[in-house]
């Protein structure tokens, strides 16, 4: 079932994914049927997928679940992927995150009761493997960064980010008006893009 | 950053919802609205892409591995999901007709996969996944055991042909746990060997892949008299010695 085809015709030139974009390399060979890229993909993202999915939903199997429907997402719509926009793991966390908060803001307006528990909880399980722990050199990246933030920045993203949670809900949680938050979350962001931009 | 055209009444709004929308904590419409407004204001656009590469680095510290059952059901799946056209037009016309019959359509196409995934596919994996699992569990300690030590160290690995690996390595442990990701793919029946090198010594073979596979992780020990570590393509099964190095990493210092 390998077929050709065109990327979408509105005339901007198509760059290929550089060399160290493997995700995106195989994103473009999955867009054209190719199994095993897409077999291979898989290696390459679902524990980055499954993780985040996971932190968000707090709850190992609706992650599995969600992280299922990402998955299928990235093979059937691998042809949107567009490599001059950004690396192939930037478009798939993307997807991955929107699901995820999409999902825990389904299950929130239902049960509205793990607010509190929203803010500490960081689930850790006794299956994180290799991957996991030898890239800690990114992750402690982020988490240095992320401790240079001021206190309100910091808890901005974290509830927004790994919590799935509104502006709206952050500014309610935090006692913060909604113009400040909304600019929090900004400088947040510009401020870790900063320190991450440095520690590479 | 185009504060006036082609949004005067909006943009400002706009602008002040970049943050929350890059870390997807804004509603449907707004989400629509800085969707319609980075279209038109090219510097809108590259800050949003920007943020959103700084914001999926935020998912660096949550990666696990997913349960091998995902791996099969995904891959099964994928075999019987057509794609998608890459129209960006069709993008546009699902969203606002994701509704009637499309989305009767859609819950019986799911109704479909669930029974077939619970019924007719499920029951063949479970003896073979409870087996995985029981391997995945022991060779999950071993890494962790050896992550865990207290010198356990990140030595750089450049892999030729776009491959990726990570090589952790404790010395007081005598082990190492090797990543490798990416592997190209071999003619015939050629495999990858891993092999770790003494200086006094032949090189000792330390695990050989099955044909056809293209990553994998493992627990290697020896390393302490180890002063390279190296993968070489061979014939199925392997040899025992490297016919063809293809990469070498040196482990001293
Ligand atoms: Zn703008």
């Amino acid at each position: 079932m390998v077929r050709q085809r065109t990327r979408p015709g509105d005339g901007q030139p198509v760059r290929p994914p550089a060399d160290d974009d493997p995700v995106g390399a195989l994103l473009v060979r999955t867009a054209r049927g190719d199994e095993p890229a897409f077999a291979e993909l898989y290696e390459h993202v679902a524990p980055r997928v499954y993780g985040l999915c996971v932190r968000v939903l707090r709850d190992p199997g609706q992650a599995e679940e969600v992280s299922q429907e990402v998955l299928l997402e990235l093979w059937r719509r691998a042809a949107r992927y567009q490599p001059d926009r950004g690396t192939g793991l930037v478009w798939v966390l993307t997807v991955a995150h929107r699901r995820a908060v999409d999902r825990v803001r389904s299950a929130q307006a239902r049960t509205d009761r793990e607010e509190r528990a929203a803010a500490t909880a960081t689930p850790r399980g006794g299956d994180e493997v290799a991957e996991q722990v030898t890239i800690r050199m990114e992750h402690q990246q982020v988490r240095r960064c992320l401790r240079a933030l001021t206190e309100l920045q910091r808890q901005a993203v974290t509830l927004a980010y790994y919590h799935g949670r509104t502006y709206r809900e952050v500014a309610e949680l935090l006692g913060v008006p909604l113009p400040t938050i909304k600019s929090r979350m900004r400088d947040a962001l510009i401020r870790l893009r900063d320190c991450l931009a440095v520690a590479r | 950053m185009n504060r006036g055209y082609p949004f005067r009444r909006h943009s400002a709004d706009v602008h002040t919802l970049i943050g929350p929308y890059v870390l997807d904590a804004v509603t449907g419409p707004e989400r629509h609205a800085v969707e319609r407004h980075r279209v038109h204001c090219p510097s809108c656009d590259a800050e949003i892409a920007e943020l959103t590469a700084t914001a999926a680095r935020l998912a660096d510290s949550t990666i696990r591995t997913p349960p091998e059952a995902l791996r099969q059901r995904v891959l099964a799946e994928a075999r019987r999901t057509r794609q998608d056209p890459p129209s960006a037009h069709a993008d546009a016309v699902r969203r606002i007709g994701w509704h009637g019959w499309d989305a009767v359509a859609a819950v019986l196409l799911l109704v479909v996969f669930a029974v077939l995934v619970t019924y007719g596919v499920q029951q063949t994996r479970v003896d073979r996944a409870r087996q995985q699992n029981a391997v995945a569990q022991s060779r999950q300690q071993d890494v962790a055991a050896v992550l865990a030590a207290p010198d356990a160290e990140l030595v750089p690995t450049t892999l030729p042909d776009g491959a990726r690996g990570r090589l952790v390595v404790s010395r007081s442990d005598d082990r190492a746990v090797v990543t490798l990701t990416g592997l190209p793919a071999l003619s015939g029946r050629h495999t990858y060997q891993l092999w770790l090198v003494s200086g006094a010594g032949h090189p000792a073979s330390v695990g050989v892949l099955d044909v056809g596979t293209r990553s994998t992780t493992r627990v290697v020990s020896g390393i302490a008299a180890a002063e390279a570590f190296a993968v070489s393509t061979e014939p199925a099964g392997g040899s025992t010695r490297p016919t063809n190095i293809w990469a070498s990493v040196p482990l001293t210092g």
